[in-house]
């Protein structure tokens, strides 16, 4: 349903700026951009338009869902790409995120176990004293 | 009872230890290197000007860019990077965030090809590594970026600027095995005009085009000039040398980078638009004409070559030389 909302809304704002476009004269050159020669395809702008805003806007609430200052929310997403925004969509949630600093926080007993064999012979390297050659 | 449930554990943990004995000891890549070193490699290497900056908590990513960073010619620490980079509740960086964060200080991210092999190859080009790691297992995993700096083949090891130690020594295999569970992620932060070892030219003028997306147009002029040399037959690189000498105002160069495109491509339609636009911004109507009449003529299914005609026209038709 959200899905289908969102398709009409796209279209239905890709329509109007494309209205828009036709009364507003022509002044912007008209160059076919690297992107398109790289990827080999000339897109439709405006419903690409369209669907970068609204992915724009969805990356800026997860960011700030998941305690990124609003402020500090707005300046990442306006640094990203719009393949980026596309990529990170819905999705900020379940992407991996690398952070650790060596420790398993809060891991049963048994983890502990079976990371420490998993160490020892070289599958893993989550404590660094299971290595000789480690410092 | 506790005693079955003691027997049962016994038993999963002994099939457990028995699958990863007998899984074998050495990952394939490793195995391949070890057994034949590709040609061109070396059997060592190390990049000694590598800053490193130890982790504070949770800011492996930070502290693996700024290290690279760094080494690319950008001053900066993992504090100042934190706001770009960090996500409190994920206690961690994404991927696409350590990709997209060096274009806002001109330099590229190239990401590199899931392969050992090329990893270890651009260490010995001097272009410091950030890789992605996933040090537990799939079921708990401990996502980790650190910084590959060198390797010793004879001695099956990779060197890593990681968490809390600069040069961290670990033998190549764990390292394989850690990296492969995170898909092989691995990345370079490159000033302009610097290339990959193993560059792709698509993946390479991807990374060029974001940075000419971003307004670095000197910047990735240098990098489009770097590329056309690399790969002398690509149109991409051509065009993309052409369109940041346009944004730039360098009408002539442009207009030549376009014109050699169009010869060199007769059937390349984005050449002769763009060539057109560079003639028209020029008041020079009557090649602006020609070339855009070639491009309809590849192409008449584009509304943006449509829209050049009809902008040429238009100038064609106010300018006072044309009414008189």
């Amino acid at each position: 349903m959200n899905r289908l909302f969102r398709k009409s809304f796209i279209t239905l704002l890709a329509l109007m700026i494309g209205i828009l476009n036709i009364q507003i004269p022509l002044a912007q050159a008209a160059m076919v951009t690297t992107d398109q020669v790289i990827e080999q395809q000339q897109a439709d702008n405006e419903r690409e338009k369209v669907i970068a805003f609204l992915n724009r806007a969805d990356v800026q609430q997860e960011l700030k869902q998941q305690g990124v200052s609003p402020d500090e929310a707005q300046a990442r997403v306006a640094h990203l790409n719009d393949q980026e925004l596309q990529m990170l969509a819905g999705r900020i949630d379940s992407l991996p995120a690398g952070g650790i600093i060596g420790e398993v926080i809060g891991a049963a007993v048994f983890i502990f176990v079976v990371l420490l064999i998993t160490d020892i012979l070289g599958f893993t390297d989550v404590f660094p004293f299971a290595h000789r050659h480690a410092h | 009872m506790p005693i079955k449930t003691g027997h049962r554990t016994r038993l999963i943990a002994g099939v457990f230890l028995a699958c990863l004995l007998f899984s074998g000891c050495m990952p394939k890549q490793t195995a391949n290197l070890v057994q034949e070193k590709p040609v061109g490699m070396n059997s060592s290497a190390k990049i000694e000007s590598v800053p490193f900056f130890p982790q504070q908590d949770f800011q492996c990513g930070p502290a693996a860019l700024a290290m690279a960073l760094g080494h690319a010619g950008v001053a900066i620490s993992p504090e100042q990077l934190r706001p770009e980079l960090y996500i409190p509740n994920k206690r961690g960086s994404l991927q696409i965030e350590m990709l997209a964060t060096p274009r806002r200080y001109g330099m590229l991210a190239y990401k590199l090809a899931p392969s050992l092999n090329k990893l270890l190859l651009e260490i010995q080009s001097g272009h410091p590594v950030i890789v992605f790691q996933n040090l537990g297992l799939s079921l708990t995993p401990q996502w980790h970026y650190a910084v590959a700096t060198g390797f010793d083949l004879s001695h099956q090891t990779i060197t890593l600027h990681s968490g809390d130690s600069p040069d961290y020594v670990m033998p190549l295999s764990t390292f394989e095995n850690t990296w492969v569970r995170a898909d092989s992620w691995a990345m370079l932060v490159l000033p302009a005009g610097k290339l990959p070892a193993s560059a792709d030219e698509k993946v390479y003028l991807r990374a060029v085009s974001s940075l000419e997306k971003a307004d670095f147009h000197p910047l990735a002029l240098k990098s489009y000039v770097a590329a056309s040399k690399r790969w002398p037959d690509s149109l991409a690189a051509r065009m993309g040398l052409g369109n940041s000498q346009y944004a730039l105002g360098k009408l002539q160069q442009a207009q030549q980078t376009f014109l050699k495109a169009s010869r060199d491509y007769p059937d390349a339609a984005e050449a002769f638009n763009n060539l057109a636009q560079t003639y028209l911004d020029q008041q020079n109507y009557d090649r602006a004409l020609q070339a855009i009449q070639r491009a309809i003529e590849i192409d008449s299914s584009s509304a943006l070559y449509h829209q050049t005609w009809a902008e040429i026209e238009q100038q064609k038709n106010i300018s006072p030389q044309h009414h008189s």
